[in-house]
Order: structure tokens, then sequence, then C-alpha cells
């Protein structure tokens, strides 16, 4: 009974921490990503880049800088792209050119959360981005969070399409 | 003669034609706002906003309550219900209260609790930064030296935002809430109330009959009833009718 009081306890001290509909923040994605986590950098939307990232998101993109962390080869990228009316937040780690994690940080729509998942997310696991700008393996949608699933699909051709203009 | 007048399919005619003039101005609405709603992206009618007063007055779209405005620069950053302004520029939408808004050499900023927004001087959002814990107010000093208050400490930022590091009681230009001017504010809360209610809500309304309360449920309710009244006795019709013309054909061989 005193175990079960305490954990109620820590829950609720713990709840306010982050938002009903946050999974995981941003810095502990990232920390969870390096041994120390790097000083974050900045990649600026160029009117080279611009047409490219609006041809991706299939929408003019509604940012003009993203922030990343850099070490060696890996990369770390914390986007967002909205699923039918609410942005949903990614972190995807990126190494040598291949995603090693794609994580849902946030998720505000009311349908399509199957996406959170790992069964799901799993499936991004060792893609490149071709040179279609298109992902290297094909991603099995879900039924019911098609709009989810293609926001998923979008932020990880992104991710992918930003580590490789950096590191040209 | 006067029993033929009074035969049930006589009757069932009668109905049909009289029950079909009755639902066809509502099916006809309800066919073209279902349209409408099946394009809602294509007509970008989720984004696009009611801006007749009539409509607007009987949704009930009042001014807002309070407003909250800063100066930044030569700009004003305002924030009405959950909708921040450029300017008379909507901005974004967030639950999130304006906590200040100051202008640095390459940006403008606006701090609201646990986020901040990078805008360019002409009001395009240039990054959103989530912040992990809630802040008080921000601060400038030097053109690119922001600062923003927590609730036990003050961090600095020399770096165009990217990182952060904590100081000790530096001497900074908090931002203020400041009145916004009379003309502004009188644009703004046109603006702000033309943006609410959009097109996609308007039509979802109509189509459901909401729009005129729990009398226009129930005229909806109704007109599907009718309409699958209507569907079978068109198919009883049409039957009897077919029935009718084969036996006739028979007949005559």
């Amino acid at each position: 009974m005193k175990s079960l009081k305490l954990f109620l306890v820590a829950t609720l001290l713990w709840t306010p921490l982050l938002s009903a509909e946050q999974y995981l923040s941003e810095a502990s994605f990232v920390a969870n990503a390096f041994k120390t986590p790097p000083r974050p950098k900045s990649l600026w939307l160029t009117p080279t880049i611009k047409p490219i990232v609006q041809q991706l998101l299939q929408h003019p993109p509604t940012f003009l800088r993203t922030r990343y962390w850099q070490e060696q080869q890996r990369t770390v990228w914390i986007l967002e792209e909205i699923g039918k009316n609410e942005p949903i937040t990614v972190g995807v780690i990126i190494d040598n050119h291949h995603i090693v994690q794609l994580q849902v940080l946030a998720f505000r729509e009311s349908r399509g959360w199957e996406v959170k998942h790992s069964f799901f997310t799993d499936q991004f696991i060792t893609s490149t981005l071709s040179t279609e700008q298109t992902l290297s393996q094909s991603i099995d949608g879900i039924s019911g969070a098609t709009l989810s699933v293609n926001a998923l699909t979008k932020i990880a051709q992104l991710a992918l399409f930003f580590d490789q203009t950096i590191s040209k | 003669m006067k029993n033929a007048r009074k035969s049930p399919w006589r009757l069932l005619y009668k109905l049909h034609r009289y029950l079909g003039l009755a639902v066809s101005v509502i099916l006809i609405l309800l066919a073209i706002t279902g349209i409408a709603l099946n394009h809602t992206a294509d007509w970008q009618l989720n984004s696009r906003y009611i801006k007749s007063p009539t409509l607007l007055n009987w949704y009930g779209v009042n001014q807002p309550s309070a407003i909250r405005s800063f100066k930044a620069g030569p700009h004003w950053i305002s924030q009405l219900d959950q909708q921040s302004y450029f300017n008379t520029q909507a901005l974004i939408t967030n639950n999130q209260l304006l906590v200040g808004a100051i202008s640095t050499e390459p940006f403008i900023v606006l701090a609201f609790e646990k986020q901040l927004l990078l805008i360019s001087d002409n009001g395009t959002v240039i990054e959103k930064i989530p912040l992990e814990a809630p802040i008080d107010s921000i601060g400038v000093t030097e053109p690119d030296t922001v600062f923003i208050r927590l609730d036990t400490q003050i961090k600095v930022s020399h770096d165009g935002l990217l990182s952060w590091q904590t100081v000790s009681d530096p001497s900074v230009q908090w931002s203020q809430e400041t009145a916004l001017t009379e003309p502004l504010n009188a644009q703004l809360q046109q603006t702000h109330r033309q943006h609410i209610i959009p097109y996609e809500r308007f039509l979802l309304d109509l189509h459901s009959g909401r729009l005129f309360g729990t009398v226009g449920i129930f005229i909806v309710d109704l007109s599907g009833i009718l309409l699958i009244v209507l569907t079978l006795s068109g198919c009883w019709i049409w039957l009897r009718h077919r029935l009718k013309s084969r036996f006739h054909n028979k007949r005559l061989r």
C-alpha cells in the first residue's frame, strides 16, 4: 500500500514535466543519441534547398531554419510535420546516411497515434535516400492512420536530405 | 373513378411525389456541402475563414476579452485568445501565454511560456524552439544577446538561440507588456474576429443541421428518414410498372 502511494505521488510529480501529448522531451532524445551531446548547429533553408524541401513535404515549408546535432558521421534531427491538423514532432538519428532511430516525441492529433509504436517506426531503420529523394525501403501503412504515416515518411525523407546537405 | 382515386397505388404515387418535393431542397444542400467537405484540403476550406458579420454574430463570436501586446523594435506582437499576431498579420495558434517579444539584429523573438518563436522582420516564421522549463520573460542587451528569465535563474544565448548558459543577475531590458495604439487595437480586433470560424466548420454545421440548433439537426435527420421512404416507394413503383408491362406484353402475345 505504501509503495502504491509512493508510485502515485511520483507519477503526479512527474506528469507536469511532460505535456499530455509529449512522450519524450527533445533534450532527452538528443542526450540518448550521444555519449556527450554536442552543441546544436543550424541549417538554413537557402533558395537552393527550399524547393527540394517543398517537394519532399508537398507544401511550402513552415520554417526557414532547423537545428541539428552532429558528431562525426552521426546527426540528430528534430522535425515537425502536420498529420491532419496538428504537428507531430519526430526525432531522427542518422548514422553514415542511414536512419538508426526514428521516434515520435510528441503526437497531438486525435487519430493515427499508432505510428508512435516501434512496430511502425522500426520500418525506417537502415533507410537511406535514393537519388529520386525517396526512401530506399518501402514503409507499410496503417489503416486509419494514413496521414500520420505520410507525415512520418516525409520527416524521414527530410532528415536524410538534410543529412546529405550538410555533408556536401 | 372514385375507387381509382382512393387506391393505395395512387396514394403511393402522391406520397412519392410530395416527399420528393419536400426533401429536394435539403438533399441538394446536403449534396453540395458533402461534395465541398470531400475537398476540404484542395479548396483550402480549413484555412479560409468566414468574414460575414451576420454569420459571425449567428455563431456568437464576440470580441476577445483580453489582448496581450509587446513592442519589438518598430513592430507590435500581440496575442488575442490563442492567436498571435505580427502587427495585424496572423502568426500561429497555440495554448501558451505570450510573455514577451524582442527585436534582435537577425530576427524578432516571441516568447511563449514554453516556446520561442523566431520570425523575420516581415513576419515569416524561421524556427520554433521548444523550452524545457517555463519562462517568465525575455530580454535583450546587445543586438544578438538574448536573455530568458526562468523561475529561479536567468539564461543567455549569444549564438542565435542555439544554446543557453546560466548567468547571474545581468542588467537586462526585459520585454514589458504595452498597450496597443487605438487604431491598431480596433483593426486587430476586427482581423481576429474574422479569423475564428473556418469555412470547413461552417459547412460541417450546415451539413449536419447544427447551424440551426436542435431544429436543424431534427430537419436533417427527418430528411434522411424521408429519403429512405422515398427510395423504397420509388423501388416499389418501378417494380409495379415492370410487372405490369410484362403481364401486358404476355397478354398481347
